[in-house]
């Protein structure tokens, strides 16, 4: 089928199979932050957002998704300037190999969004489903806090 | 990549749902949340019928129930305030075990009841409320109770909506898993009624245990009557006689009928305020 689907605020003639999932045309589009990586909705890197709920692209047909907004973590920073959050991971050493950081931000940008000022359990309760390998989340969360601080002043 | 599906459909009634799975009933299969079905082998479909896209979520608090569209997700069931309000706060509690905040966004609350996995919380959850589910097929449209389930869904039928009765009983629910965000290995949920310390009224689930949750009618009744020191005292013999637990890849049989006794009494003296 071809089709639009509207990514970070454009909209893109998207040709694909109806039975292919999300994950795979975005990348093929050239948003390759998504990533595929476990594709049985358990780890998170290929987080998205859809009309601003963070979704899992690897488990969402991309015929699902005409129609709505897509956000991919491109979309974060804005005329070469970082988003607060993508700054607050950076001097809180929230990311290592990176792998995890597209899904982990997208999750974060929507959760301040839904609670400006999250508590620790709420973070760690919003967040489980973006795992990482490299950081023990410690930093990542305490990035969070912080740019709930820069985000909510 | 589901290489077999040829065509994707985005209805927007029930009606234009079924009327697009007759046209092909063998090869066509409902999309909702994509959680469970986007995971699976699809070869022997070339139909997806997605009734999520274009399909109203809704939750309607009225007099004796609330009303919940099928397509509603399990998100949107956690947050909303009337549920919790009533349910003190049940929804919010118990629906946060599940998944993760990305599969409760996705995954929708009839979507759940059908995909009638062993794991399922969801299941076991509404079976410790009163509910009903609306199914509709090209012949009928009927509620039933979501314990009839089995009996009463066949093959074309749609989950339309989903009703929850207000009653003014005490829940209580436990499950045990590897890890947070891990599927459960074993859930229990407990419905009480107590007259005088005397148990009036009583529900007992279990579900994964390894298939999907069910009520134990048998140690329902045998509890049903009792005073509420005794059922506890009792409560681990009737798990030996009346639990059906096996094993499964992650957890012995042996394993299941301990957790079975420990979560079911703990769960009846939490809910009687009983301390030992
Ligand atoms: C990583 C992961 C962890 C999970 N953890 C848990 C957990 O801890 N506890 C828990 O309870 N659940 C959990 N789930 C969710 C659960 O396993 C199911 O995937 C989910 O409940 C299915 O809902 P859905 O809306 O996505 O259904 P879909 O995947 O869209 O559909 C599932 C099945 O139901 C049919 N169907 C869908 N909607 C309807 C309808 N309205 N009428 C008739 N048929 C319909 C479809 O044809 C399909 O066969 C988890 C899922 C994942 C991926
Ligand atoms: S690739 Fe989608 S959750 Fe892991
Ligand atoms: S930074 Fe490496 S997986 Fe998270």
């Amino acid at each position: 089928m071809k089709t639009i689907l509207n990514i970070n605020g454009k909209d893109y003639t998207a040709e694909f199979s109806e039975g292919e999932k999300l994950d795979k045309i975005l990348r093929r589009l050239g948003f390759l932050s998504v990533k595929h990586s476990c594709n049985s909705m358990d780890c998170g890197t290929c987080t998205v957002l859809i009309d601003g709920k963070p979704v899992l692209s690897c488990g969402t047909f991309a015929a699902s998704a005409t129609g709505k907004k897509i956000e991919t973590v491109e979309s974060l920073s804005k005329n070469e300037k970082l988003h607060p959050l993508q700054e607050a991971l950076l001097e809180e050493n929230g990311a290592q190999c990176g792998f995890c950081i597209p899904g982990f931000e997208l999750t974060a940008k929507a959760l301040l969004e839904k609670i400006p000022h999250p508590n620790e359990e709420e973070i760690r309760s919003y967040m489980k489903g973006n795992l990482c390998r490299c950081t023990g989340y410690e930093r990542q969360h305490q990035a969070i806090m912080k740019a709930s601080k820069k985000t909510g002043e | 990549m589901h290489y077999s599906i040829n065509n994707f459909y985005k209805p927007h009634t029930t009606d234009e749902a079924i009327s697009i799975f007759e046209k092909n009933p063998d090869k066509s299969v409902f999309l909702s949340g994509g959680t469970n079905l986007a995971k699976n082998n699809l070869s022997r479909y070339d139909t997806i019928i997605d009734i999520k896209s274009n399909f109203k979520s809704s939750i309607v608090n009225s007099e004796n129930f609330f009303e919940i569209s099928a397509c509603t997700s399990l998100q949107e069931v956690l947050e909303n305030v009337d549920l919790n309000d009533y349910f003190d706060g049940f929804f919010k509690k118990y629906f946060q075990m599940i998944g993760s905040w990305q599969i409760r966004n996705m995954a929708t609350l009839g979507g759940s009841i059908a995909s009638r996995v062993g794991w399922s919380d969801v299941i076991s959850l509404l079976l410790l409320l009163r509910t009903e589910v609306k199914i509709v097929n090209k012949n009928e449209k009927k509620w039933i109770k979501l314990e009839d389930l089995n009996k009463g869904m066949k093959k074309g039928h749609i989950i339309e909506k989903i009703r929850i009765m207000k009653n003014g009983s005490k829940y209580g629910y436990k499950r045990f898993s590897r890890t947070e965000f891990d599927i459960g290995l074993l859930n229990c949920g407990v419905t009480l009624k107590l007259d005088d310390n005397k148990i009036k009224d009583i529900k007992v689930v279990f579900g994964s245990v390894p298939v999907a949750g069910k009520r134990y009618t048998e140690i329902e009744n045998a509890l049903r009557g009792e005073e509420i020191y005794e059922a506890i005292e009792i409560s681990p013999e009737l798990v030996n006689e009346m639990f059906d637990g096996k094993a499964s890849p992650f957890i012995s049989r042996e394993y299941r009928f301990e957790l079975a006794k420990v979560f079911l009494s703990e769960l009846l003296m939490e809910l009687a305020g009983v301390k030992l």
